[in-house]
C-alpha cells in the first residue's frame, strides 16, 4: 500500500488585517508564522477572529493589509482555488448529493486525473482513514465521527502545501473528541502535515500543538509552545484564559538584572522570582502563582491562611484560602500525600519562588 | 377509530363543529362543483353517455388546445424557472447596487392583475406598438400566440419561481462552495458541480408551480393568445360563445389532467427530495471570488429584466394618459373620464368583496391550518384533499363548476355576490392555510396544553393564546388573500353578472373592444391600489415587529 507523501511548507502571516462592512475588525494587524510540518492551533474565546483568520489563510476571506504567504509564494491576493490548501469545516461541508467516494475523489476529478489514478488515491485514503467499505455511502448515512474522517480524507488526498482545520471535532461527543484528537495528531505528525487548527478548548490546544498562539479581540496576544503559554503566559488575559490563576498584586522593590531575578513582596513575605528583562525596581505588577503550584501544610513558619472552601473531586481538592485580604485557589492533586484539609482551619502556604511569574499589572 | 373519536369529543364539542363545518364546505364548494364537471360529461338526462366525448373528438385537431397548453407550459416553466434562478443567484450571491429596487421589481407582478403584462406587451410590441411600430416602423401582429404568451407567462410566473430558489439558494450551507473551492475548484466549476445539482429539486419545483400556473392562466391568453387556443380559453368560449356546457365539461376533464399531474408530482415527489439543510448563517453573502461570466451574465439578466418590467408597467401608466396609442401621443385624462362616465362600481364592486373575502379566508385558513397541524381526527383527508385540489384545479374549472352547480335548486348562488366571495374564499384558501400553518408553527403546542389544562375551552384557547403570536402571519395571509382577490380573474369571469361587476373582467372586456386606453386608466388604478395597499401593509406589519411574509 503506498502512502501519502506530502510537499508541506510553511505559513506565514505578516500584519494582516481584516475589516468586515460593518466596520468589525475582526482580525486586527496579526502576525505569525507556522512552520513546514508544524501543528499550529489558533486558541481564543468566541469572536476573537480565529475562523476569520483561518478563512483568511484558506483565501475565503480577502485581507484590507498585510501579506500573506504559503511557502515561498506570496498568496495575498490568490482565489482560493489556486492556493494548495486542505480545510476541514466545522460542519464538515460533504457534499449531500455525493457518495463518499466521490466526495473524496471531488478534487481529484477536478485534476483531470485517469479513473484509476483516482480510484487508487481514494482507496489509499480510505485505508488511512480507517472507511474501509463505507465509500458507496451517502454522507446522511455516516456518524458524526465518519463524516469527519471523511472530510479529512476529501482534504489529504488532494497532498494540500497545508491543512487548515475550525473546530474539527466540535460536533463529536466528548469520548470521540479525545479518541480523533489523538488521531489526528499521529497522523499530521506521521505524515508531516502543516496544519493550522482553530479550537476554543485549550485542552484540545495543548494536547495538540507544536505552537499555540493565543488570540483575543483579533491581536495575537502570544505565541509559544504549550509550556510556554502555561508557565510564562505574557499577558493578564494569557493566565486568565489559559487554565486557572491567583494574581497577587504587589510592587517590584528590587531588579538583579543581571541573573534576571526580581524582589517582591508575596504574601507578606520578600521573595527572589525569576523575571525578565523588561522590569524594572518599582512597578506594578501581578504575581501569578497557578493553583497547583501552591502547597497547604500543617508546619510553622509558613504564610499562614484560612479555608473558606474544600471540595473534594475525585483525583483532586479544590480549596479557596484567605490570606490577608487575598483569597488563592489552591488544587492538590495528592490529597492522599498530606490530608484534606476542613474548612475553617488554618493552613500554611508552600509554594517555590520559580513558579511566581510577574506580568505587567497595566497593560 | 371509534376510540379516538370518543375520546377526542369528550375534549371538544367546539372541534367536532369546525371539522363538520369544514367537510360540509369542502364537499360543497370544492368537491361538488368539480363532481358537476365530470358528472356533465358523462351524463345526460339520466343516463349516461360518451357523446359530448365523441363530440369533441370527431372536430378536427381537436387535440391542438391540449397540446398547446402543455407546450406553452413547458416552455414557461423552463423560462420562468431559469430567470427565477438567475434573479435568486444574483440576488444572493452577487454583490449588487439596489438589490431592494431589483426585488420588489421582480415582485411585483404577484400584486397586480396577470393579464396586465398581456397588455403591456400589445402597447409595446402590438400592431401599433411603440417599439414594433413606433421605434422600428413594423406593423405586425407576431406578438399575438405563442411568443407574447411565453413572454408575459414567463414575466408572471418568475416572481414565485425566483421566491422559491432564493429561499432554496438562501439556505444553502455557503461552507459547501467553500469546501468546493479549497479543493481546487474554479467559481464556475463549483457553481456547476455544487450549487446547480443541489438546487435540482428546487429548480424541478419550479417548474412545476410554473407549469401548474401556466396551464391555469386564462387572462394572458386571452388578451394575447390571438390564435394560439388552449384550454382555459376554449373552455370559456364553449360557455360563453357556444353555450355548450357539456362541451366546456370534457374540455375541463381533459384541462384536469396535466394540472393534477404536475400537482401530484409536485406535492409527492418533489417535495420530498430536498437536499436543503437550514443552517443558521447568514445568508446572501456575496464572496470575494465569483465567476465574472456567471456573476456578469446574472447582473445583465436582472439589469434587462428590471427595465423590461419598468417598460411594461411604465406603458400602460403612459398608456393611460396618451390620447390614441401609437397615432397621437398628447397626454389627456379622457380615459379617466370615460371610467368615471362608466361609474366605479366594478372597482368598488372588488374592492368590497376582496375586503369581505379576506378575513373570512385567513380564519377559514386558520381553522384548517389548526386541525391539520394539532388534531388528528377521522375524516382529515378530506379536508386536505378539498384543499389540495382548491389549489391544484384550474380556476376555469372552478368558475364552470359553479355556474353548473349553483344555477339551479338547491342553491341558487350565480350573479349574487355570495358566490364570488365563496369563490374567492375556496380559491385563496392554500393561502389562508398555508399563513395559518406557518403561524401555528410560531407556537408551542404546550402553550396550549397549559391553557387547556387551566380549564380554557377551544375558542377561548384560540383568542387568549394562540391568536396573539400569530397575528403576524395572519396578517400576510389577510393581505395576500386580498391581493389575489383582486387580481382574479379566471374562475370570476365566469360569475360576475350586471349586479355584482369586478375590476378585472371589466379591463378585460375594454381590451376586448380595443379600448387600450381605458383599459390602461383601469390597470393604473389597480396597480396604486395594489402598491399603497402593499405599502400599507409592510408599514403595519412593521409596527407590529415583522416582515410581511411574501407569498404568491
Ligand atoms: N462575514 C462577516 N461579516 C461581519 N462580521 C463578521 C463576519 N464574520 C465574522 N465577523 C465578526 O468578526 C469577529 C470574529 O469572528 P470569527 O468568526 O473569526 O470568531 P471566532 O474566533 O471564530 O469565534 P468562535 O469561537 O465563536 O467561532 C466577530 O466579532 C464576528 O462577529
Ligand atoms: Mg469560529
Amino acid at each position: 500500500m503506498t502512502t501519502l507523501t506530502l510537499q508541506s511548507v510553511g505559513v506565514r502571516l505578516d500584519h494582516v488585517t481584516k475589516r468586515f462592512s460593518g466596520g468589525v475588525v475582526a482580525v486586527n494587524d496579526v502576525s505569525f508564522s507556522v512552520p513546514a510540518g508544524q501543528l499550529v492551533t489558533l486558541l481564543g474565546p468566541s469572536g476573537c477572529g480565529k475562523t476569520t483568520t483561518l478563512r483568511l489563510i484558506a483565501g475565503l476571506e480577502q485581507a484590507n493589509g498585510g501579506t500573506l504567504c504559503i511557502g515561498e509564494r506570496d498568496v495575498t491576493n490568490l482565489p482560493p482555488h489556486e492556493r494548495g490548501i486542505g480545510m476541514v469545516f466545522q460542519s464538515y461541508a460533504l457534499f449531500p448529493h455525493l457518495s463518499v467516494f466521490e466526495n473524496i475523489a471531488y478534487g481529484l476529478r477536478l485534476q483531470k486525473h485517469t479513473h484509476a489514478e483516482i480510484r487508487a488515491s481514494v482507496e489509499m485514503v480510505l485505508h488511512l482513514m480507517n472507511l474501509v467499505g463505507l465509500d458507496q455511502r451517502m454522507p446522511n448515512q455516516l456518524s458524526g465521527g465518519q463524516q469527519q474522517r471523511v472530510a479529512l480524507a476529501r482534504a489529504l488526498v488532494l497532498k494540500p502545501r497545508a491543512l487548515l482545520l475550525d473546530e474539527p471535532l466540535s460536533n463529536l461527543d466528548a469520548k470521540l473528541r479525545v479518541q480523533m484528537r489523538t488521531e489526528i495528531r499521529r497522523l499530521q505528525r506521521r505524515l508531516g502535515i502543516t496544519a493550522v487548527y482553530v479550537t476554543h478548548d485549550q485542552s484540545e490546544a495543548m494536547s495538540l500543538s507544536d505552537l499555540v498562539v493565543v488570540m483575543n479581540q483579533g491581536r495575537v496576544e502570544q505565541i509559544g509552545a504549550p509550556i510556554q503559554i502555561y508557565g510564562t503566559p505574557a499577558s493578564v488575559f494569557v493566565a486568565d484564559f489559559i487554565g486557572r490563576a491567583n494574581f497577587i498584586e504587589t510592587t517590584i522593590v528590587a531588579v538583579d538584572a543581571e541573573r534576571n531575578r526580581a524582589s517582591v513582596s508575596v504574601l507578606g513575605w520578600t521573595l527572589n522570582v525569576p523575571c525578565s528583562s523588561e522590569f524594572r525596581a518599582g512597578d506594578e505588577v501581578y504575581a501569578v502563582l497557578r493553583p497547583e503550584v501552591i502547597r497547604l501544610r500543617d508546619e510553622e513558619g509558613l504564610a499562614r491562611g484560612e479555608v473558606r472552601q474544600a471540595i473534594y473531586l475525585g483525583s483532586f481538592v479544590e480549596y479557596e484560602i484567605e490570606v490577608g485580604s487575598q483569597t488563592l485557589v489552591v488544587l492538590d492533586y495528592e490529597p492522599w500525600a498530606s490530608r484534606i484539609f476542613s474548612e475553617g482551619s488554618q493552613v500554611g502556604i508552600l509554594f517555590r519562588e520559580e513558579n511566581v511569574h510577574l506580568l505587567r499589572s497595566k497593560g | 377509530m371509534p376510540q379516538l373519536f370518543s375520546r377526542w369529543r369528550r375534549v371538544d364539542l367546539w372541534l367536532i363543529g369546525a371539522v363538520g363545518l369544514g367537510i360540509l364546505f369542502v364537499l360543497l364548494f370544492i368537491i361538488y362543483p368539480l363532481f358537476q364537471v365530470i358528472s356533465i360529461s358523462v351524463y345526460d338526462e339520466g343516463h349516461l353517455t360518451l357523446k359530448p366525448w365523441q363530440e369533441m373528438l370527431a372536430l378536427r385537431n381537436w387535440w391542438v388546445p391540449l397540446w398547446n397548453t402543455i407546450l406553452l407550459a413547458t416552455i414557461v416553466g423552463i423560462t420562468s424557472t431559469l430567470t427565477g434562478f438567475i434573479f435568486a443567484y444574483a440576488m444572493q450571491r452577487v454583490a449588487l447596487p439596489f438589490k431592494g429596487l431589483f426585488r420588489a421589481l421582480a415582485i411585483l407582478p404577484i400584486i397586480t392583475p396577470p393579464f396586465l403584462l398581456a397588455l403591456a406587451a400589445i402597447l409595446l410590441f402590438g400592431r401599433n406598438g411603440l417599439i414594433t411600430a413606433g421605434l422600428f416602423g413594423v406593423r405586425t401582429s407576431a406578438i399575438f400566440g405563442l411568443p407574447g404568451l411565453v413572454l408575459t407567462q414567463t414575466l408572471s410566473e418568475m416572481p414565485v419561481a425566483f421566491l422559491v430558489l432564493a429561499g432554496m439558494l438562501g439556505s444553502l450551507d455557503t461552507s459547501l462552495e467553500e469546501a468546493s473551492a479549497t479543493m481546487g475548484a474554479t467559481p464556475r466549476q463549483t457553481f456547476f458541480r455544487v450549487i446547480w445539482p443541489l438546487m435540482r429539486p428546487g429548480l424541478a419545483n419550479s417548474f412545476l408551480l410554473a407549469f401548474i400556473s401556466s396551464v391555469a392562466d386564462f387572462g394572458n391568453p386571452m388578451v394575447i393568445g390571438g390564435d394560439y387556443s388552449v384550454l382555459s380559453t376554449a373552455i370559456y368560449m364553449r360557455i360563453t360563445g357556444l353555450y355548450d356546457p357539456p362541451g366546456a365539461a370534457v374540455l375541463s376533464v381533459v384541462l384536469l389532467v396535466p394540472s393534477l399531474i404536475a400537482f401530484y408530482l409536485q406535492s409527492q415527489w418533489v417535495g420530498k427530495r430536498s437536499y436543503v439543510t437550514i443552517t443558521g448563517k447568514s445568508s446572501g453573502r456575496s464572496r470575494p471570488w465569483n465567476d465574472k461570466l456567471i456573476s456578469s451574465g446574472a447582473t445583465f439578466v436582472v439589469i434587462l429584466w428590471a427595465m423590461t418590467t419598468i417598460l411594461l408597467y411604465g406603458s400602460i401608466l403612459v398608456g393611460s394618459f396618451a390620447n390614441v396609442w401609437g397615432v397621437d401621443y398628447t397626454l389627456t385624462l379622457r380615459h379617466y373620464l370615460f371610467i368615471e362616465n362608466l361609474g366605479f362600481e366594478p372597482y368598488i364592486n372588488s374592492l368590497i368583496l376582496a375586503v369581505v373575502s379576506a378575513p373570512l379566508t385567513a380564519l377559514i385558513g386558520l381553522l384548517m391550518a389548526y386541525i391539520f397541524v394539532r388534531r388528528p381526527f377521522p375524516g382529515r383527508w378530506l379536508l386536505e384533499f378539498g384543499a389540495m385540489l382548491s389549489f391544484a384545479v384550474p380556476g376555469t374549472i372552478i368558475g364552470v363548476g359553479y355556474i353548473l352547480a349553483f344555477n339551479a335548486p338547491p342553491l341558487v348562488l350565480t350573479g349574487t355576490a355570495t358566490i364570488i366571495i365563496i369563490s374567492f374564499i375556496f380559491r385563496n384558501m392554500p393561502v389562508g392555510i398555508r399563513a395559518g400553518i406557518a403561524a401555528l408553527s410560531q407556537i408551542d403546542p404546550s402553550l396550549e396544553e397549559a391553557s387547556a389544562v387551566m380549564g380554557a375551552r377551544l375558542p377561548t384557547t384560540l383568542r387568549r393564546v394562540v391568536v396573539p403570536l400569530i397575528i403576524p402571519a395572519i396578517f400576510s395571509g389577510l393581505v395576500f388573500s386580498f391581493v389575489r382577490a383582486i387580481t382574479a380573474i379566471s374562475a370570476v369571469i365566469f360569475l360576475v353578472s350586471p349586479r355584482w361587476k369586478l375590476v378585472t373582467p371589466a379591463i378585460l372586456a375594454e381590451i376586448n373592444q380595443g379600448r387600450f386606453g381605458v383599459a390602461a386608466a383601469y390597470s393604473t388604478i389597480v396597480v396604486v391600489t395594489m402598491i399603497t395597499a402593499i405599502l400599507i401593509a409592510y408599514r403595519v406589519s412593521r409596527q407590529m415587529g415583522t416582515t410581511l411574509e411574501l407569498q404568491a
